[in-house]
């Protein structure tokens, strides 16, 4: 069965302020369950009450209990949570990757899931603790795609400290880097400075991060025969050497191979390739976090191929 | 959250008889039995520790972890009387009974702002009056950066890290 990237962001635009479908939330210590805390708090479904994320008026948010009977909003005077206890980010885009079809354990701690999606068989982890630019340059690919997921990883604290589903362009403007949704704060990008004032919904959110960006390969175009005929072997890219396998990994060392049945299953740098359209989308994991697109165009020429390296104009030529 | 100043005629009193202290106590003055410095830490997006100390004039510090803490809960511990004497001369030299009552809420009084910091709430009691501030910890300026200071003072006095991550107390200075 194929993914199901846009019932993921459906359920997301649904969920994205208030309580998942399961009825519970994360707090630091435990699971909320909402169903005791409409007893105990006297918020029966029946009468409207709903689990929303609100801002709290200072830096964070809570959890309330809210109706709109008439037209008229009415809000239970005290919290079913407040800023200090919330951490529900993984718990809501573990229920997002569910609900698109990702097998997955769910987890309310972004360091694993973030590292169980990484080992997932049916990932691509385009880029690791990369830089806002870098990471850029991995969601204007167009290889990254809404339904997959941003691990944000905070290296004062050596530890993923929050995850978030990539929701695409949903601004729709042509400066729009594209953008998320999550929980703890809540968002969903271009609805959430309506709803809580915050405005860092796109994918990077702020400064102070590193990112990780992961891609669900299931319904990834298969590449087609005719690529296969030319593509795997062993290329000649400026001083590095790629090492293109038939699986659509892709490996780069400065040492050229000694013969053509030589294998690189490690390198400098570790990519995979896509079939798009007319072009081969290689986007490579570079050392230091540093990441490389690279298209190559449909081959021609039996000789070479032309390409273009984060955009500037290039050749690949064959080894042997 | 709600920041109070209050000033009683009991507190006046007790403020005019403290003045030559609050303007600038030697240190072998006596700390007025009524000192009480509390923090409180609280969360940011990428997860905070939570929780908060309260210090009393003889050294008593209640400790109490509320979130993405080792030791959740209360924690009765002490500081040594010099220490105590040490915070409150650091209070006093940024004039803190004078200061705003928030620092660095949504930025603003901030040169720069620092994002997935907490708030952190400060207060000192002490001969009859009181005075909370709280304060964005991601803010950068000259004030807040004074307040930062005396809230890491807090944490170093204490000894936090050792309910907050397990790492042992600070040895104490002679």
């Amino acid at each position: 069965m194929s993914i199901d990237r846009k019932g993921a962001v459906d359920y997301a635009k649904r969920y994205w302020n208030r309580v998942c479908d399961d009825d519970k939330f994360w707090t630091t210590n435990a699971v909320v369950s909402l169903a005791a805390k409409r007893r105990s708090m006297n918020a029966p479904s029946a009468e409207g009450w709903e689990a929303f994320f609100v801002s709290d008026g200072a830096v964070g948010e809570k959890a309330i209990f809210r109706r709109t009977i008439n037209g008229k909003t009415e809000d239970k005077p005290a919290p079913i949570a407040t800023w200090d206890e919330l951490d529900d980010c993984t718990h809501y885009v573990s229920r997002c990757l569910l609900k698109e079809g990702v097998d997955l354990i769910e987890t309310p701690r972004a360091t694993e899931l973030t590292e169980a999606m990484i080992k997932h068989r049916k990932t691509k982890t385009l880029a690791v603790k990369t830089n806002k630019a870098e990471g850029q340059k991995v969601v204007d690919s167009g290889i990254f795609k809404p339904g997959d997921l941003v691990g944000y990883y905070t290296e004062a604290k050596s530890r993923y400290t929050h995850t978030a589903m990539f929701v695409g362009k949903q601004r729709g403007s042509a400066d729009d880097p594209g953008g998320i949704s999550c929980h703890t704060v809540c968002r969903f990008e271009g609805l959430t400075q309506a709803w809580n004032g915050a405005s860092d919904d796109a994918w990077f959110l702020h400064e102070g991060l590193t990112y990780t960006l992961i891609h669900f390969s299931e319904d990834d175009s298969v590449v087609s025969a005719a690529t296969l005929k030319w593509l795997p072997g062993w290329w000649k890219v400026g001083t590095e050497f790629y090492f293109i396998t038939d699986n659509g990994h892709a490996f780069s060392t400065p040492r050229a191979p000694a013969n053509e049945g030589q294998k690189l299953l490690a390198g400098n740098s570790v990519g995979y390739y896509f079939e798009v359209g007319r072009e081969v989308v290689f986007v490579w994991r570079k050392l230091g976090g540093k990441v490389q697109v690279e298209r190559w165009t449909t081959r021609t020429d039996a000789k070479k191929v032309d390409l273009k390296i984060d955009g500037i104009p290039g050749s690949a030529d064959p080894v042997f | 959250m709600r920041i109070m100043r209050r000033t009683t005629l009991t507190g006046l009193v007790c403020w005019l008889a403290a003045g030559p202290w609050l303007a600038g106590a030697g240190p072998q003055d006596p700390i007025p039995d009524d000192t009480a410095i509390t923090m409180q830490r609280g969360n940011c997006e990428g997860g905070c520790p939570v929780y908060r100390v309260l210090i009393f004039a003889n050294g008593d510090v209640i400790w109490q972890g509320r979130g993405r803490v080792l030791k959740l809960g209360v924690v009765l511990s002490r500081v040594e009387w010099e220490q105590v004497r040490v915070l409150i001369d650091a209070f006093q030299s940024i004039d803190y009974f004078h200061l705003e009552n928030i620092y660095g809420f949504r930025g603003k009084g901030c040169q720069s702002s620092k994002p997935d910091m907490p708030m952190v709430m400060t207060s000192l009691v002490m001969g009859g009056i009181s005075k909370a501030i709280a304060h964005h910890d991601g803010c950068v300026g000259e004030i807040s950066d004074k307040l930062t200071a005396i809230e890491n003072n807090i944490d170093k006095a204490v000894g936090t890290a050792r309910w907050i991550s397990g790492l042992p107390p600070a040895k104490k200075r002679k």
